[in-house]
């Protein structure tokens, strides 16, 4: 199957997207477009190119936040710009259609998240990416060098961080890369 | 009023439709058909965008059918945006702060096989 990841567009197939998760697909459905629209969040779309229109099989939205500056330690915020919180991209939601789940997608999605994140990183300030993750998807995001953070309060998403300077590191990396738990 | 040119390529079973309907609704004239058409669904989507359905009710009230699209389903209700938290406690925070000031992790074989694909 060819797999094409573009910015999602209105003439794209979202109606029978289901990745199990009610709100990821109402968010894909009816929000995504609208928000890429306002400038507030660029959603990329994994689509099936065989098919007409194309049929978006996986998404993800990423746009840009900040970490508050308040509670971090002393040291590392040493020699920082004196912002309110250190600049960083938000992977607002990443979902996959439940047919097309444990095919590795979610990987190639997220390769094409971080290989935007280290381009934009190049020409505006941003050194982490943020992700809200649900429970059920934290062993995932963990595999790829994501960092849970303790003191979430809501219970349905715990709060993930990654260091681009990881990230980049790790291209044309020779060995074999630390372990995955 | 100011008035545009408006041209269209029609498929010929869409035409046998339009002129039914204009017909039936004693629509005099095409431009006339796409401006009463154009009102119809600019009150759909103001009432998709107030987060109502649109159905069709029979004599005794009960709803018969909801109409569905796709492009009325892209309306999103504008009262009722989906968030992602983005506020952060300071235990975020301070939790944050201690793992990104600490050793840097070595990359992992999925994010090395991920950064690498070609």
């Amino acid at each position: 199957m060819d797999i094409n990841i573009r910015k999602l567009e209105s003439s794209d197939r979202t109606d029978d997207f289901d990745c199990g998760n009610a709100s990821l697909n109402e968010y894909l459905r009816r929000y995504a477009l609208k928000n890429q629209r306002r400038m507030f969040g660029v959603t990329y779309a994994a689509v099936s190119s065989a098919e007409q229109p194309s049929k978006v099989i996986g998404y993800f939205t990423l746009a840009n936040t900040s970490i508050p500056r308040q509670g971090l330690p002393e040291d590392m915020l040493k020699g920082t710009p004196k912002y309110s919180g250190l600049p960083a991209f938000l992977l607002g939601r990443l979902a996959i259609d439940k047919r097309f789940q444990g095919k590795g997608i979610g990987e190639v999605l997220l390769s094409r998240c971080f290989e935007h994140c280290l381009a934009i990183s190049k020409v505006s300030g941003a050194r982490y990416l943020i992700a809200d993750a649900k429970p059920t998807a934290i062993t995932w995001y963990e595999r790829y060098n994501f960092q849970r953070l303790e003191g979430n309060q809501s219970g349905d998403s715990v709060k993930m961080f990654v260091d681009l300077a990881v990230v980049a590191s790790a291209i044309d990396h020779k060995g074999a890369g630390a372990p995955v738990h | 009023m100011r008035t545009v040119k408006f041209q269209a390529d029609l498929a010929s079973t869409d035409e046998l439709v339009l002129n039914t309907l204009m017909e039936e609704l004693e629509v005099r004239s095409k431009a006339d058909f796409l401006a009463k058409a154009l009102a119809l669904m600019n009150w759909a989507v103001k009432e998709k965008k107030r987060g109502r359905r649109i159905v069709t009710i029979d004599e005794q009230g009960d709803v018969l059918r909801e109409l569905v699209t796709p492009e009325l389903e892209r309306i999103a209700p504008e009262f009722d945006l989906p968030s992602v938290s983005t506020t952060w406690t300071l235990q975020e925070v301070e939790s944050f702060g201690k793992l990104a000031s600490g050793e840097k992790p070595k990359p992992t074989s999925h994010l090395i096989r991920a950064m690498n694909r070609r």
